[in-house]
């Protein structure tokens, strides 16, 4: 059953995969011909008198549309290329330390086993295995696109403060990650924020070069239309990007305990952090990690919320797990240790 | 009309190809996932004298309960040594002394309960999180395996395929069952 209801969320990951560049298609497109009509259309004077006539010079039309497109794509390529595939590689700049087969710390032993236990389960290769040895909260990372170069991360505190089944269950919820590839959809996703601010930067150039010009204004007017453009993508990229994250921590955190059959544990995970956030002992240590937080098990504050936040609040992946939890009373009291530096 | 014989014969040899390949791939399959769980189940049985050892120096007078571990150790390493997966007898015994084998190392997680030197000591911890690991990984690699024998059973018993299975000589591979349920999910629980 298990099984079953994995290929159902995969399909699903698909799924949205798809609409996403659907959308993105349909955007760019319309994008391109909104831009290409400003660029082509001329005030035509003259055949009858009083009217002046617009018309759209189409062979500029199809040449501009063609050429806008094809910048925002090349911006979006340029910047999923420079974000890297190798797991790995992303795990290091994110300041992880890489686990070796000599390590003797029976917690970073544990951690080993759980992912190798978890890696046969799943029928999926074993990832490289990391360790955010100066991170004193809990959290955890899976980086990589696709599934035979994906590494996963945890903090130091995780491995300290969870249980057995407590850090299982956090191993699996990132594997649902990798399997699911929801690190190559936000990939993607970050591609084409990217790719919409680059009409962003044009429109500022045109706008620049325009002031100089002599016949300005319509080029103003196209500067102005590629900012505008540009800022309104980018937000509402964010925005779609932040609303497919939650999603996908839903599912992730939904694939995980049907993997396990344990949603309790990380029910419990999920709360320990919580009694660490209240405590104010979460936040992360490491600047890097801000930069990943779409990326991280659980969000790294808790100060971003609503459209732009990239995770359910936590509370609400509490109740989805273990109905019976009540946020006034039920969180748990957290020790943290303190770490050697 | 007379090009309709070749035709259809054409389509059987093609069917045939085809049928046979998949046959085989799925054995390799199940094969390979057989060899899987050879490995993991080797580690569990090469463990126990590890365990048996260390238990022994805290707890020399539960006798019992450590030759009872030896015993069905020794007698699931048998089986498991000789075991061929169409052998539906054998499979049958290895899943029963590996179920067995599970009791009785549950019998020790148990008696550690009341030997706290014992629960303390550096080494029992390491081999308590080496067996739990190792419990877990049988526990996915069976059913791993399961799966593959299921969809290789499936293939070979339905028809058409079926005739062609007995063809070529594929027989039912046996699924590997333990009979230990309450023990796997009892048992290996550690907290530190």
């Amino acid at each position: 059953m298990a099984e079953q209801s994995s290929y159902l969320l995969a399909a699903n990951a698909r799924k949205q995969s798809r609409l996403m560049w659907g959308l993105f298609l349909l955007s760019l497109a319309l994008v391109s011909m909104l831009i290409a009509g400003i660029v082509s259309i001329r005030p035509v004077t003259g055949a009858t008198a009083h009217s002046s006539q617009w018309l759209i010079d189409w062979q500029a039309f199809i040449f501009t549309s063609i050429a806008v497109a094809v910048l925002i794509l090349l911006a979006c390529l340029w910047k999923i290329m420079t974000l890297g595939s190798d797991g790995a590689d992303i795990a290091r700049a994110l300041g992880a330390t890489e686990v070796t087969d000599e390590n003797s710390d029976p917690a970073i032993k544990r951690y080993r086993n759980l992912v190798e236990e978890t890696a046969l389960a799943a029928s999926l290769p074993v990832p490289a295995i990391f360790v955010l040895e100066k991170e004193s909260g809990i959290n955890a990372f899976a980086a990589g696109k696709s599934t035979d170069k994906a590494a996963i991360a945890v903090t130091r505190g995780a491995l300290e403060l969870l249980t057995r089944d407590e850090l299982g269950a956090v191993v699996a919820h990132e594997f649902a990650h990798i399997r699911n590839l929801d690190m190559r959809l936000n990939l993607r996703l970050i591609g084409l924020i990217h790719g919409l601010m680059g009409l962003y930067v044009v429109g500022r150039i045109v706008m620049h070069s325009a002031g100089r010009s002599r016949k300005g204004g319509q080029l103003v007017f196209l500067g102005i239309a590629l900012v505008i453009l540009g800022l309104l993508g980018a937000f509402f990229g964010r925005v779609m990007q932040a609303a497919i994250s939650r999603q996908r921590e839903y599912l992730a955190d939904a694939d995980a305990s049907r993997f396990t059959g344990d949603p309790l544990a990380l029910a419990a995970a999920l709360k320990k952090i919580g009694g660490l956030q209240r405590s104010g002992l979460q936040e992360a240590v490491h600047d890097e990690l801000e930069e990943a937080r779409h990326m991280m098990f659980a969000d790294l504050s808790g100060k971003l919320s609503g459209w732009l936040s990239t995770h359910p609040p936590l509370i609400q992946r509490i109740q989805a797990l273990e109905p019976g939890f009540n946020p006034d009373t039920d969180w748990p009291q957290v020790q943290a240790k303190p770490l050697q530096k | 009309m007379e090009w309709l014989l070749p035709a259809i014969l054409l389509l059987i040899v093609g069917y045939t190809i085809l049928a046979y390949n998949k046959m085989v791939r799925m054995r390799n399959t199940f094969q390979n996932a057989f060899r899987q769980i050879d490995v993991i189940l080797k580690q569990r049985h090469d463990m126990v004298p590890q365990l048996v050892a260390t238990v022994k120096g805290y707890a020399s007078h539960e006798q019992d309960t450590l030759t009872k571990v030896i015993d069905a150790r020794n007698q699931a390493e048998q089986l498991r040594a000789g075991i061929t997966t169409d052998d539906a007898k054998n499979m049958l015994a290895l899943g029963q002394a590996e179920g067995l084998l599970g009791k009785a190392m549950g019998g020790i997680f148990a008696l550690s309960e009341a030997y706290p030197e014992l629960k303390a000591d550096g080494a029992f911890r390491d081999l308590m999180e080496q067996l739990t690991s190792i419990e877990s990984r049988v526990a996915a690699s069976r059913r791993g395996y399961n799966n593959t024998v299921l969809e290789f059973n499936n293939v070979i018993e339905t028809f058409p395929t079926n005739i062609l299975a007995n063809m070529f000589n594929f027989r039912r591979a046996n699924e590997l069952e333990f009979d230990d349920r309450e023990a796997i999910q009892a048992a290996p629980k550690v907290e530190f």
